[in-house]
């Protein structure tokens, strides 16, 4: 569906050049939600901007439904810029346009008439009927967001951009807005890519995720993947950031014991493998804390676990685990 | 003293009339030709939406000239123009003409300046939404600077108030020519008293309702 290849960006202010996006490539299907994970200046925003030709990349290409947007005429570009829908952080509203005719706006674009059915179609969508007819300054971060999304559809786009859609919201209207984007994703089919700083966004909506740090993707994969399974130090952050962590002077550590935590998808466990590890390699394990995410659609576990006994039956316990699906990460705590 | 107030009544709304239609020609002319000078001053600027150096230098370059004349030269130096536009350089239809030229690029940087005041991020989810340079000047920027545009617009009727009175005492009609033939040549106090205070409501009468209109529409 869409095919970011190799694409480079490179800023160069007064003398300097400064490279923002890095080779990066990246496949989405039809259908995903591709989430683009990376802390303040990795380059997501530009990666994105990329995509609609926002930004010229300096080299690469993208395909869109096998057509090179990087190679397209103006004319060209601005037909597809059409099926490429985008949401922005700050929403990007008309001041002086009410609600009804932001939404028209990419209508008159494309010259499309019976403006207003699609317009009422549109508002019944993000549930916005009784905002019609007032301006943007009249309604709350949410319900701009929403504007902004029926907005981004009205030319019913194949793809939604979305930048940072949700982080000038709070906690509750960010799950709303997200709810929106599922309900969009799924029942219209619109491939999203969406692009933020918190996992939490990713772990709600998202399929794939690809990490950002620096210009370059440092990981990139399913989420439950890269969730259950990260192995770039940055990825670690952002899946301990919305992790359930232990307090460090909870831990006794010492040789005989190690701190393992323990994932593993719910619909692939279903022997009652720890209690058989404990059995078999004759070790105790002490669960200190236990906790469930919901991944998208699926359910993880998560435990973190002190084994004791000896260190050769510890290993073996683990090993024991990892075969069967289940993923473990020691946990060194250096004080 | 009925006399005077006879005079005054004979005058002073025909001179009225004249100076409202100096400022109203030549504000709608400044508009005019103006309007599309602060466009490509926006648009073809650094980073703009239709970036165009070297246009933006000539234009630049245009509009600081313009507006490097003070008016009582300009409006001596472009008599021989007039005459050919008007066929004449004296009377209240002459004076529109330097009093357009004196407003074309003052009109071009109050425009200038509005449009910069628009977000860059709507235009870019107008560019996003693939609308043309065009379809975005007529649909994003000029509305959207609307308010902006409209203080302007009051700015620069307030400027040609002051400038048609100069005009007045060269040979233009209006106020100007009453005060400085009236009040200033015949020692008519009343008259001039009468002139300035025209002036005085006129000015604050347009500012109030530029200030109005601006508000009314800006739905910040
Ligand atoms: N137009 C620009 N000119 C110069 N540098 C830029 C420009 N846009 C972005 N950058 C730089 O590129 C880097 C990546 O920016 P951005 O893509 O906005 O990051 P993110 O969205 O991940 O926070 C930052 O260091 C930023 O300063
Ligand atoms: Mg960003």
């Amino acid at each position: 569906m869409i095919r970011i290849e190799n694409i480079s960006k490179e800023f160069t202010t007064q003398k300097e050049a400064f490279s923002a996006v890095k080779n990066v490539s990246i496949h989405i299907k039809k259908g995903d939600i591709f989430g683009i994970i990376g802390l303040s200046g990795a380059g997501k925003s530009t990666l994105v901007r990329c995509i609609n030709r926002l930004e010229e990349p300096s080299n690469g290409h993208i395909y869109i439904d096998g057509q090179d947007i990087t190679a397209c005429t103006d004319t060209q570009l601005r037909e597809m810029r059409k099926k490429i829908g985008m949401i922005f952080q700050h929403f990007h509203l008309l001041n002086r346009r009410t609600v009804e005719e932001n939404i028209a706006f990419p209508l008159e674009i494309s010259n499309i008439r019976h403006k207003d059915e699609r317009i009422t179609e549109l508002l019944h969508l993000v549930e916005l009927e009784d905002k019609r007819n007032s301006y943007p300054s009249q309604l709350s971060g949410g319900q701009k967001q929403r504007v902004g999304i029926a907005r981004a559809l009205a030319n019913k786009p194949s793809v939604l951009l979305c930048d940072e859609a949700t982080s000038a919201l709070d906690p509750k209207t960010t799950k709303s807005i997200l709810e929106l984007l599922k309900k969009i994703n799924r029942e219209l089919g619109v491939t999203m890519i969406v692009i933020t700083h918190e996992m939490e966004v990713i772990k709600q909506i998202c399929n794939k995720v690809a990490v950002m740090e620096g210009g370059s993707v440092v990981e990139q994969g399913s989420v439950i993947e890269v969730f259950t399974n990260p192995s770039h130090p940055v990825t670690k952050q952002f899946v301990q950031s919305v992790s359930h962590d232990l307090p460090k002077s909870f831990i006794t550590q010492n040789t005989n014991q190690k701190l393992v935590r323990i994932s593993y998808q719910s619909e692939r466990v279903d022997k009652p493998l720890l209690s058989k590890a404990i059995r078999k390699f004759d070790v105790d394990a002490n669960i200190l804390l236990g906790g469930i995410d919901h991944l998208n659609n699926h359910i993880i576990g998560n435990l973190i676990v002190e084994f004791s006994g000896e260190k050769e039956n510890i290993q073996g316990a683990i090993h024991y685990l990892e075969e069967n699906n289940v993923i473990c990460e020691r946990i060194e705590y250096n004080e | 003293m009925n006399d005077a107030i006879k005079l005054m009544m004979d005058l002073l709304p025909i001179a009225m009339v004249e100076t409202l239609y100096m400022v109203f020609v030549s504000t709608l002319v400044a508009l005019i030709v103006g309007t599309p000078i602060g466009v490509i001053l926006v648009i073809s600027e650094k980073g703009g939406i239709q970036e165009h150096i070297s246009l933006n230098q000539i234009c630049s370059t245009i509009v600081n000239i313009g507006r490097s004349f003070p008016f009582s030269i300009l409006m001596v130096a472009i008599i021989p123009f007039t005459r050919f536009i008007v066929g004449t350089s004296l009377g209240t239809t002459a004076a529109i003409v330097p009093l357009s030229i004196a407003a074309i690029p003052f009109v071009a940087r109050v425009i200038e300046n509005a449009l910069k005041e628009v977000d860059k991020g709507i235009i870019e989810a107008a560019q996003a939404m693939g609308a043309t340079t065009l379809q975005i000047i007529i649909k994003v920027l000029i509305p959207e600077a609307m308010p902006g545009i409209v203080l302007g617009i009051t700015l620069t009727v307030i400027n040609l108030i002051g400038y048609s009175a100069m005009a007045g005492l060269v040979g233009g009609g209006g106020l100007g020519k009453i005060a400085d033939q009236y009040g200033y040549k015949r020692y008519n106090t009343p008259i001039m008293i009468s002139t300035i205070i025209l002036l005085v409501v006129l000015v604050q009468m347009i500012q109030w309702l530029g200030n109005t209109i601006a508000k009314a529409i800006n739905k910040k």
